[in-house]
């Protein structure tokens, strides 16, 4: 089942052409969305959640493109979180589960997931950066939404807030089976969680691809302009990227036994990062 | 739903605030019977001192209280709190009508509290009294939404508010010299007048009537003029 699906859509600001025939497919898991600034990614996000009506084309997000019935079945974490800052989080917590009809314990397992509990009486404004950004996503999750759309959870975050949110959104995956659709910068952040990859630039879909382990290969070795060279001899579309040699979509072993035979040292063979495609892509 | 945004909304109050609201009230109510009341020679100088209260009431709670809790309400949609809210099953009217329950409980409270020395010592018979103070709610109550509503139209710049509050001042102290046709724009001297002196023109009472309509549309003239202003609308000065 894929949980968001979108087909030519379509969003202008005046001129500006936000999103040029937006076509996705996402799958259950966890779906990086990744682009430049100003690429679309925080416009997709907001069309798909009705803060900003489509000019064009169609979705559905969970099977549905009733915006009450995407409110209710979905989590936003937003860019900014704001939420009103004299409420303490318990209580906070607390009425928007009695929104959805959730029982108190339910709260009390949220709050405890998020790593709030020393938090629980504070007032959300008296909170660090890092447990606001908690706030949110505890917010998001405690109606125990199927999907959980998030715009740049990561950002201004410390190594340390990075990390536990990222382990958090890996946890609610695993282990409550809650699919993600996370929109970021920080390309590290997202490799590591992520299965489903999805590349915007200038409004439009440019490369979208599930696990990317099998992506691209990278070879660095003493003379990639040789290597480069025999690899294309062998049938590889090769090309030179930075300080290595690329090889797309190729498996690891495949590209293994070919550099069995060439004549030249082998410093180094890897999966390409996020990073790296993104790099490619955007060249 | 309205009820559980409604009680996050009230906590938003501190406890201070809460203080001070009631503490101004309960002053205000004191202020008002010590002005009203040592004249009471004649009828005619107590109506006009009770005139001149409610204005004060009108301007006080009727413009500045929702100048202050429209700027909270900017405040609130300008960091992102409006769009939180909407993230929940909750549509805009819904957030509009938990928010501005919230503010009402207060500004009642307010309200009732200026008034209760007030109610008390008015010589005025209890039915014609209760009429009084209905009324009396029902205008502010009505005021407090127009300008609220219409201030957001003005996007939360200080300075058209600024002269908001201005303009409203000039409508109610400058009402008494409009005559002998000022109850087209002070809804409250029809109010008092009609039940102090019982007046029963049927061309007062229409303008009465007609009263609110008439000054929400005077609002918006200072409003198209300054919205117009491009400076004021770049926040310039």
């Amino acid at each position: 089942m894929r949980v968001i699906v979108t087909r030519d859509l379509v969003k202008r600001y005046g001129k500006v052409v936000a999103l040029r025939g937006v076509s996705i497919n996402v799958p259950k898991g966890i779906t990086a969305l990744v682009g430049e600034n100003g690429a679309g990614k925080s416009t997709l996000i907001k069309v798909l959640t009705g803060k900003l009506k489509a000019d064009g084309g169609e979705f559905k997000v969970l099977g549905t493109s009733d915006m009450r019935e995407i409110r209710k079945k979905v989590g936003i974490v937003h860019e900014r979180i704001s939420l009103p800052p004299e409420v303490p989080v318990e209580f906070f917590l607390t009425k928007i589960a009695e929104m959805y009809g959730i029982p108190g314990k339910k709260v009390r397992e949220t709050i405890k997931l998020c790593g709030l509990e020393r938090m629980r009486n504070r007032e959300i404004g008296t909170l660090s950066f890092g447990y606001t950004k908690r706030v949110g996503i505890a917010q998001a999750i405690i109606h125990e939404p199927e999907l959980i759309i998030a715009d740049e959870p990561f950002s201004q975050l410390d190594a340390k807030s990075k990390i536990n949110i990222r382990s958090l959104f890996y946890e609610l995956y695993k282990d409550h089976g809650i699919s993600f659709f996370i929109s970021s910068h920080n390309l590290y952040d997202l490799e590591q969680i992520s299965q489903h990859f999805i590349i915007i630039h200038r409004g439009k879909i440019v490369k979208e691809w599930e696990g990317m382990r099998v992506e691209s290969i990278l070879i660095k070795s003493e003379n990639n302009e040789k290597l480069k060279d025999y690899l294309k001899q062998q049938g590889y579309n090769a090309r030179i990227v930075d300080m290595y040699v690329s090889v797309p979509n190729r498996g690891m072993k495949d590209v293994m036994s070919a550099l069995l035979n060439f004549e030249g040292e082998i410093y180094e063979v890897r999966t390409a990062s996020l990073e790296q495609i993104f790099k490619e892509v955007a060249e | 739903m309205i009820k559980k945004l409604y009680e996050i909304e009230i906590r938003r109050f501190y406890k201070f605030e809460k203080i001070i609201i009631i503490t101004v009230a309960f002053m205000a109510s004191i202020f008002f019977t010590v002005l009203t009341f040592p004249s009471e020679a004649q009828q005619e100088w107590l109506l006009r001192n009770i005139k001149s209260i409610l204005n004060y009431l009108f301007v006080i709670l009727g413009v500045i209280l929702p100048v202050f809790s429209q700027s909270f309400f900017g405040g609130d949609y300008k960091q992102g709190i409006f769009a939180t809210y909407l993230s929940y099953p909750l549509s805009p009217v819904k957030i509009a009508v938990g928010k501005l329950s919230a503010q009402f409980t207060y500004y009642s409270l307010a309200l009732f509290i200026s008034l209760l020395l007030f109610i008390f010592l008015v010589p005025y018979p209890p039915e014609e009294l209760l009429l009084i103070i209905a009324g009396v709610f029902l205008l502010l109550f009505l005021l407090y939404i127009i300008t609220f509503f219409s201030l957001i139209f003005i996007k939360y710049q200080p300075l058209p508010q600024f002269f908001t509050i201005i303009f409203f001042f000039l409508i109610f102290y400058g009402s008494d010299s409009m005559s002998p046709q000022w109850y087209v724009v002070n809804p409250i001297s029809f109010l008092c007048d009609f039940l102090g002196y019982g007046i029963h023109s049927s061309q007062a009472l229409m303008y009465g009537l007609l009263a609110v309509p008439f000054y929400a549309a005077l609002f918006f003239i200072p409003y198209i003029m300054l919205n117009r202003m491009e400076w004021v609308r770049g926040g310039g000065i």
